[in-house]
């Protein structure tokens, strides 16, 4: 919300700098996200039209003389609302201005328009950096002299407060006045007058009032205005409503809008005479109903508030006006409307018409009845002086609910010290709560009876006490304390330390984490999974874009995208791995949330530039997983397994103690087209965070030592000849249990035309020991034997010649 | 060797030891310009040898010959000598300085690393660990009942308007309706269902918001929750808390603003905020439980307190690592990640 300091400072005398104001607002709670200066422009007087010539060379432009008060000066003009006596802020050259295009301060230079030279130029309120508008000159008021520099008439400072939405009272001038005056100490320079000074002494009484449901609207003011001029408001109103953003549309609008910034209560004004019958309500819409509202939409009335008069709805309660009974410059007669509509029923309106206006925002947060008489004192007083006109009779006032309520809260003596950790004095509390408006009653031990002021509708319970003290008094008076007490005894998060261990795991070996937004859309989504789970898949509603509709089920979309971007900036190999969470659709509850790893290998593995390189392959990808399972003492093992999104062989479940725990293979081609990965070989591995660490919770014991031997170990190598299709575990299986052979390890595997069709050459290295005495040769030569009798016996396996 | 007088002998016992102890010297030397001053001393046209040959006639004329061939042959074995040292100077200098380019890089270990967001949730939970608070995780997907209703937000409050949500298209169940969690708020309602005071947990985690993205707003990001009950916790606790952590995480030097501000589940409200670039960036949310929130959850508010906070990782991050682009974490673009 946009507040001008002048604005404020007819409530209260400021006597600090703009920044200190700002700042002492935004520590108490309403926070200045920006200070506007108007008013630093040099040169610019107060200048009169004298004469208005077409240029010669242009339709729309105009070439004016103005009278500065020193001369007559020639100008280049293309505004459409100039008149001759016009008053006029004009910029000579070598003024400095705010110019809008560079956004910056500059100097005015001469300029020749269309072959004729302009002498400077007449300021539109954009270029003064008071207003939008600039297709319109700004008018000075008729009153100022000639000669006036606008500085010394139109300076200002214009705060932009984001006010908390439980501040329904800080949305008007008055709202920040009344905290500018807790927190300086200065008192308000005005008193609200309420309405009893408005009644004429007669019973006439040209409409009844009616609230349907006392939910809906606590208190409806009407005034019936006759005979008023509608025209342009005068430049003060003007020039108040474009300091804050806001286009002046006529006198009574404007007024109605003055107020409401003013004092926070938002107002309308209807056209009498399309008011048919005598009747104004206000009830809930009912069916079929439908109005044309101010901003020329035809809305559909459903389950809202309205206005209406004997036949039809003439309003949006308490957010927008029908165009039928708007006001125009033929308006005579006005029906003014000041109302406390009730906030919920107000918001669910707006929200089901998809309207938001500065009404809305105020009676959304909930406004006290009383204001209503405030704020229709003040319209009609404005608008007979402005606009002309009578109130031939009272003010009518329906108050059915909350009428003259105030609420009152009782605080504790202890309760203070209790929340906020500090014994503010009796005398320091109470002078700050009366400084807000509060006012306090003290009973015989010291507790607070307190009264709440109207506007405060946010205050009910002494917590809300407590911090209107902490806020005024300041928060940084408040001194800090360590935290004593005791510890909470609680089992160790097994799951989330052993999860973090898994990622540290992984980037020991060398694997850079990444993290993929949760949502994807729905063709990546179905791209990598298997076709049975998508009816599994979580839509999102009011998804931020069609790339984001569904939650991920899997984490591989996310993982080749990666893998996409990076190939075409990234030269290093790509060693990559997310571990997050994807979800699954439940009936009747929350999605079923799994914590996953999945991490993808690709790209040339090449230490330096002058190394010697080879392409990441299915067993970097399997070593990591290797070392994963090593670390935690878990064993692996994989078995071949089919999924269309994998190349058919190399596809794997990862299996541990039989448990199925994830997948590892070589993503099938075509998949990778889909993600525009061409010519690079991918391999991806998928992990089932909570499978892993239900199965395996003890994992995180510390790793128990084994005794070794500290006789030397002999090495044999055996160079065999094998069936194919014997893998290389299983060779080591056979081997491994024989006494004293320690360790088998393959080192050579090859297949050559000298070598018969179904066979191949498999050099193994039997790594032998005894933990009891050093072995003999012979008995070396025995183990190695015996490894090849029992290759012999089971896969036919020979030594090579 | 015919030789007569003393004069004679001497000469040849003088070149020999002049050979041998320029022999000696020349071993040490292993500088070029050391080698120039043994040339000059030894092979020069003030040297020993220089002087005998140059002196010859002083010798008995038969003696002349041997002397001259013997002074001859010694200047001969200096002078490749010589020759021989300076091939090696000029060598050592390029094998040990010129052939050795120390200055091409060095074979980086294959190393990996966590993501900056991983990295910065580590280090605030941590900093509150140390602190007794222990972490705990909720669901990402919610119900409207913990993300608003029993954090003080009814329906059509207008606070809701702090949170834009995305919404699950799902019926509604039992009054309930799915969305993406807005804030980890929700957890706090969940922990304190679940368990008795005390209380001191961290909660880590996910969140989303319908709202545009801009360098400084994303609509996916993640938050850390605090939440500490116990029977006499004030603000004096929340604020000696969060300063602590301030300090660990950015330093004692970073200036901290501390101010009103509204949330509808603690009272009174917080904003905290670091300076960033000569402005304030607010770095997390926090106030004294709200009696009603308590109330909700089945405490009483008038036996047991406590304060409850909301820290920004992506915030932190920013500050910490002078990130100018908010979008950048969930972009994965290896160029950023790989800083970190």
């Amino acid at each position: 919300m946009k507040v001008p300091l002048s604005w404020i400072s007819e409530y209260i005398d400021i006597k600090s700098s703009p920044e200190e104001i700002a700042h002492l607002l935004t520590l108490a709670g309403n926070e200045v996200s920006n200070i506007q200066n108007i008013g630093e422009w040099e040169g610019v007087v107060v200048s009169e039209v004298k004469k208005i010539d077409p240029h010669p060379n242009a339709d729309k432009l105009n070439i004016v003389t103005v009278n500065t008060g020193s001369s007559n000066v020639e100008v280049v003009c293309g505004a459409n609302n100039l008149y001759l006596g016009q008053k006029v802020a004009f910029a000579p050259i070598g003024s400095m201005l705010f110019n809008p295009k560079t956004e910056r301060m500059e100097n005015l230079k001469k300029a020749k328009i269309r072959n004729i030279v302009s002498n400077g130029m007449i300021c539109s309120s954009l270029e003064l950096g008071i207003g939008e508008d600039h297709q319109g000159i700004y008018e000075v008021d008729g009153k100022e002299p000639i000669g006036t520099l606008l500085k010394n008439i139109l300076n200002d400072t214009i705060f932009d407060l984001d006010i908390t939405p439980n501040r329904s009272d800080c949305f008007s001038i008055l709202g920040i006045a009344r905290e500018i005056s807790a927190i300086t100490g200065e008192k308000l320079k005005i008193n609200l007058n309420g309405v009893e000074s408005l009644v004429p002494n007669t019973n006439k009484k040209s409409f009844t009032l009616n609230i349907e449901n006392k939910n809906i609207c606590s208190r409806y003011m009407g005034a019936l205005i006759k005979g008023v001029t509608v025209k342009n408001s005068p430049e003060w109103i003007k020039e108040k409503l474009l300091k804050i953003g806001e286009k002046p549309v006529n006198n009574i609008v404007d007024i109605t809008n003055l107020v409401m910034f003013e004092l926070g209560q938002p107002l309308h004004a209807f056209d009498f005479q399309f008011i048919e019958g005598s009747n104004i309500n206000v009830r809930k819409s009912q069916k079929d109903e439908k109005i044309l509202t101010i901003d020329n939409e035809t809305r559909k009335l459903d389950d809202v508030v309205v206005i209406s008069d004997s036949k039809k709805p003439i309003a949006v309660a308490g957010v927008m006006g029908g165009k039928e009974s708007e006001i125009t410059e033929n308006t005579k007669n006005i029906f003014l409307e000041s109302a406390c509509f009730d906030s919920i029923h107000n918001r669910q309106s707006a929200k089901n018409l998809g309207m938001k206006t500065e009404a809305t925002l105020r009676f959304e947060k909930g406004l006290n009845p009383k204001l209503c008489e405030y704020a229709i004192k003040k319209s009609i007083d404005l608008i007979i002086e402005i606009a002309g006109g009578n109130l031939e009779e009272a003010v009518q006032d329906l108050w059915i609910k909350d009428k003259n309520k105030s609420k009152k809260i009782t605080l504790k003596k202890e309760k203070v010290n209790n929340l906020l950790g500090v014994n503010f004095d009796q005398e320091t509390i109470k002078n700050t709560l009366i400084s807000l408006g509060f006012s306090i009653n003290e009973t015989s031990n010291k507790d607070l009876d307190i009264t709440v002021p109207y506007w405060r509708q946010d205050v009910s319970i002494p917590e809300d006490i407590c911090e209107e003290l902490a806020r005024i008094i300041g928060y940084e008076k408040i001194p800090v304390s360590s935290l004593s007490g005791q510890i909470p005894q609680w089992e160790p998060n097994d799951y989330f330390n052993i999860r973090e261990k898994i990622r540290d795991i992984l980037v020991e070996s060398g694997m850079q984490e990444i993290i993929s937004y949760s949502a994807d859309s729905k063709e990546s989504q179905l791209l990598t999974i298997e076709s049975e789970n998508s009816e599994k898949l979580v839509k999102i509603l009011n998804p931020m874009s069609r790339d984001f509709e569904y939650l991920r089920f899997s984490l591989r979309s996310g993982i080749l995208k990666a893998v996409s971007k990076n190939i075409r900036i990234w030269r290093e190999p790509l060693k990559i791995f997310e571990l997050g969470s994807v979800f699954e659709k439940q009936n009747n509850d929350l999605p079923n949330i799994k914590d996953v790893i999945c991490g993808a290998f690709v790209g040339d593995s090449q230490e330096n530039l002058w190394s010697k390189s080879r392409k990441l392959d299915f067993f970097d990808a399997k070593g990591t997983i290797q070392y994963l399972f090593k670390k935690f003492q878990l064993p692996l093992s994989l078995q071949l397994t089919k999924e269309k999104n994998f190349i058919d062989g190399e596809c794997f479940n990862i299996i541990s103690n039989k448990i199925q725990l994830g997948k590892i293979g070589k993503i099938d081609s075509r998949i990778l087209r889909k993600f525009d990965i061409k010519n690079e070989e991918i391999v991806i591995f998928e992990l089932e965070l909570n499978n892993f660490i239900k199965n395996f919770h003890k994992i995180t014991k510390p790793v128990s030592y084994k005794s070794f031997s500290r006789l030397p170990e002999s090495t044999r190598d055996l160079d065999l000849i094998i069936d194919k299709s014997v893998l290389a575990e299983e060779i080591l299986n056979e081997i491994k249990p024989i006494k004293n052979i320690k360790n088998v390890e393959i080192f050579d595997i090859f297949q050559s035309k000298n070598l018969p069709k179904n066979k191949k050459s498999l050099g193994i290295r039997l790594i032998i020991s005894s933990d009891k005495n050093t072995l003999t040769s012979e008995q070396i030569q025995s183990l190695e034997n015996k490894a090849l009798k029992n290759l012999n016996k089971k896969f036919g396996a020979e030594l090579r010649g | 060797m015919n030789l007569k007088d003393s004069k004679s002998k001497l000469v040849f016992s003088e070149l020999s030891d002049f050979k041998k102890i320029a022999e000696i010297d020349i071993e040490k030397i292993n500088q070029a310009q050391d080698l120039e001053e043994w040339k000059i001393k030894y092979l020069g046209r003030k040297s020993f040898l220089t002087n005998v040959l140059r002196d010859i006639k002083n010798y008995d004329i038969s003696e002349r010959p041997a002397i001259g061939s013997e002074a001859n042959k010694i200047r001969k074995f200096l002078g490749n000598l010589f020759e021989e040292k300076q091939n090696i100077i000029k060598n050592n200098q390029q094998s040990s300085l010129g052939a050795f380019d120390y200055s091409l890089s060095g074979r980086i270990p294959n190393i990996g690393r966590l993501h900056p967001v991983t990295q910065t949730i580590r280090e605030v939970c941590s900093a509150f660990s140390s602190l007794g608070f222990q972490i705990q995780e909720g669901p990402e997907v919610e119900w409207d009942l913990y993300n608003f209703d029993l954090l003080n937000i009814p329906k059509n409050h207008p606070a809701r308007d702090m949170w834009d949500t995305l919404w699950i298209d799902e019926e509604e169940i039992e009054g309930k309706k799915m969305l993406l969690r807005t804030h980890t708020s929700p957890m706090q309602a969940r922990i304190m269902e679940k368990n008795d005071p005390p209380i001191r947990v961290v909660i880590p985690g996910k969140c989303y918001r319908y709202e545009a993205t801009d360098s400084t707003h994303e609509w996916h990001f993640n938050q850390i929750e605090g939440l500490a009950i116990d029977t006499n916790l004030n603000f004096t606790d929340l604020k000696g808390t969060l300063y602590d952590f301030a300090r660990k995480i950015f330093g004692s030097e970073r200036k901290i603003r501390f101010r009103c501000d509204y949330f509808p589940f603690v009272e009174p409200g917080v904003d905290m905020s670091i300076d960033w670039n000569n402005d304030w960036i607010e770095i997390l949310g926090a106030g004294m439980v709200h009696p009603k929130v308590l109330e909700s959850v089945g405490y009483d508010p008038e036996k047991y307190s406590g304060f409850a906070f909301g820290v920004g990782v992506e915030r932190i991050a920013m500050i910490r690592h002078g990130i100018d682009d908010i979008r950048h974490f969930y972009g994965n673009d290896m160029r950023f990640l790989s800083q970190f």
